[in-house]
């Protein structure tokens, strides 16, 4: 089935005259960057454009093009004047668009009816449906002021869960943008804590508030590592379940008996990881991370005698 | 290249501007770039038809007076070409240029694009200024997802290998109903044809290509479907009684329901539904959570420590 419609000249073309009619004038830079295209193709198009028109092609019925100068204007094009109709997985990439952004504001933001109902009416239109659900598990709110502080460049004060510590500390953080790794989003950001720039999971960030002053770091992606570790893991049962959780990229089937490295960064983590996966998995190297498992196994055991 | 893209372009608007069906000997006629002898225009017409079809255009086709000729016309219509402007305002218009905008690098970008390019078209005067300057673009989504969505407004059924929890490969054939994204991850929803049962897929746990089939309406989606999005049966609910260590297990203590302070352990209730996740839960704190109950609850968890501490001597 048509997983995407190919993008031909024919298609270009046909969206180039409708995109030409309201922009007179632009420059041929300009369109090379809005299609996506080199300039060279830019020129071949209009080239070709040039020579259609309606039967009888004499000057009267060739569109009228002139963009010898490097901009582009364009005449005798009614009959394509208007934008194609938008295809069914267009309708439906903007549609799960549209269910992001409205998500992306505060419940009662005004965008959030109106986004609500142009989901509705598209949807019904093009037949196309929308998604269930886009849940992030993050609160509506939350994400707003973390955005309103990216944009604003504004500090943040929060409350922060740091999971492999299991701590809740107060930071002050400039945020800069926000992440996504495949699983979580972070926000990217300065911390004035550890003076230095750190991720924090979004979904861990128990409270934000906006410091009314602005942020002074500018942004900087290199975020600093830890010592990196390589750890074996055996997996003993629940392979799935145990190949997703240390995200080892499946390239085929992973079974039991079969061992896999991971290169880790914060050796807490992995300790309790292996220990809430029961003893699906278990640690093979490095002996020192092996033994330190069942130590603290044997700790929390402990409590119970 | 460029010949060929002209003689399609000249038979769109030709077939556009006219009001009536025409026949193929007055597209041979009128319209630049039919040359040779009658077999080859036919067969370049009819590849320039299938062609035109491939990209989305839409060509009617008819008999032009059965009591004269029986000669086939053709004719594209406006309304099944031109995108209907003047259903949408042009802040609607803003925010679907937007919406494109955030596929971005992600499965349904080359897509998002043509859409954009589209929308980019519409004129008028907007007013958004206040749409976030940065919405999270949803990077995992399928390669796959336009299928998805094709499959669920086509009722196509969809084909592919997925891999189980004990990472066995099977092939499934699901007649696709819902689609949705969870906590970064995306799913999708439908009958499992070999099972006979409402199943849920995880689209990374799909491995390889997915197909879709060619027919359309192979099925229909229940009037009364419903997607269940939780995973979970919350009606059933246990209360787990902790101790935790002052200031720790911060996880647990947002799901609690009581807390008592206490010297060094705090008490806490927490109410559960899956025993399986709470175990996982406990376990992670290691030392600094201890289960009070209930009984199997507590039993579970010295049994996985213990088996924990025989693996890893």
């Amino acid at each position: 089935m048509s997983k995407q419609i190919p993008d031909s000249q024919v298609t270009r073309l046909l969206d180039l005259v409708p995109y030409l009619i309201v922009n007179q004038g632009v420059a041929l830079n300009q369109i090379a960057k809005d299609f996506q295209v080199s300039k060279a193709d830019v020129l071949d198009d209009l080239n070709t454009l040039w020579m259609c028109g309606l039967p009888g092609y004499t000057p009267l019925e060739l569109i009228d093009l002139s963009f010898d100068t490097g901009f582009v204007s364009i005449r005798n094009a009614e009959v394509l004047s208007k934008p194609r109709k938008l295809t069914n997985i267009e309708v439906g990439a903007i549609i799960i668009g549209l269910c992001i952004l409205r998500d992306s504001y505060s419940s009662i933001d005004s965008h959030v009816q109106s986004l609500e109902d142009l989901i509705a009416r598209l949807s019904k239109k093009s037949n196309v449906v929308a998604p269930v659900t886009l849940s992030t598990a993050v609160p509506v709110e939350l994400r707003a002021v973390v955005n309103s502080s990216i944009l604003s460049q504004k500090s943040l004060t929060i409350s922060y869960h740091s999971f492999s510590r299991d701590e809740v500390t107060s930071r002050e953080i400039t945020p800069f943008s926000i992440k996504f790794d495949g699983t979580f989003e972070y926000v990217e950001s300065f911390c004035q804590l550890a003076q230095d720039f750190r991720s924090f999971r979004l979904d861990r960030i128990l409270h934000a508030a906006v410091i009314e002053s602005v942020g002074k770091q500018s942004a900087n992606n290199e975020l600093k590592d830890d010592n990196l570790i390589d750890v074996a893991i055996k997996i003993m049962s629940n392979s799935r379940k145990v190949a997703e959780t240390f995200d080892v990229k499946v390239t085929g089937e992973l079974h039991q008996g079969d061992e896999f490295t991971r290169t880790i960064y914060n050796p807490e983590w992995v300790i309790r990881t292996i220990c809430s996966l029961k003893s699906s998995a278990v640690v093979i190297q490095p002996l020192v991370l092996r033994s330190q498992v069942g130590m603290r196994a044997q700790k929390a055991l402990d409590l119970y005698v | 290249m460029s010949r060929k893209s002209e003689r399609l372009v000249n038979l769109v608007i030709a077939l556009l501007a006219t009001k009536r069906y025409i026949t193929k000997s007055e597209i041979f006629r009128t319209i630049e770039g039919y040359e040779g002898t009658n077999e080859s225009m036919e067969r370049m017409f009819e590849r320039d038809k299938d062609e035109l079809r491939t990209l989305g255009i839409e060509i009617e086709v008819s008999g032009l007076d059965p009591l004269f000729d029986d000669e086939v016309g053709y004719r594209i219509r406006a309304e099944n070409f031109e995108m209907d402007r003047h259903g949408y305002s042009p802040n609607e218009i803003a925010y679907m240029s937007l919406a494109a905008q955030l596929w971005k690098d992600a499965s349904l970008s080359d897509v998002s694009q043509k859409a954009i390019r589209k929308l980019s078209a519409v004129s008028g005067p907007t007013d958004i200024a206040e749409i976030p300057a940065f919405a999270p673009v949803i990077l995992t989504a399928p390669i796959f997802l336009s299928d998805i969505i094709n499959g669920i407004t086509d009722r196509r059924i969809l084909e592919f290998k997925y891999l189980d929890s004990e990472m066995n490969t099977n092939i499934r054939k699901i007649h696709v109903y819902s689609y949705f994204s969870l906590k970064g991850f995306w799913y999708f929803n439908g009958l499992d044809v070999d099972k006979s049962e409402i199943r849920t897929f995880r689209c990374d746990r799909v491995i390889g290509d997915l197909t879709i089939s060619k027919k359309a309406d192979c099925y229909e989606i229940p009037a009364d479907y419903k997607t269940d999005t939780t995973f979970t049966d919350i009606s059933v609910s246990s209360q787990a009684l902790l101790r935790v260590r002052n200031g720790r297990g911060s996880q647990l203590r947002i799901l609690a329901s009581r807390i008592e302070i206490g010297e060094e352990f705090d008490s806490i209730q927490v109410p559960y539904s899956s025993e399986e996740e709470m175990l996982a839960l406990i376990l992670w704190h290691l030392d600094d959570v201890c289960v009070i109950s209930p009984e199997s609850l507590k039993g579970s968890v010295i049994q996985a420590l213990n088996k924990l501490v025989q693996a890893h001597v």
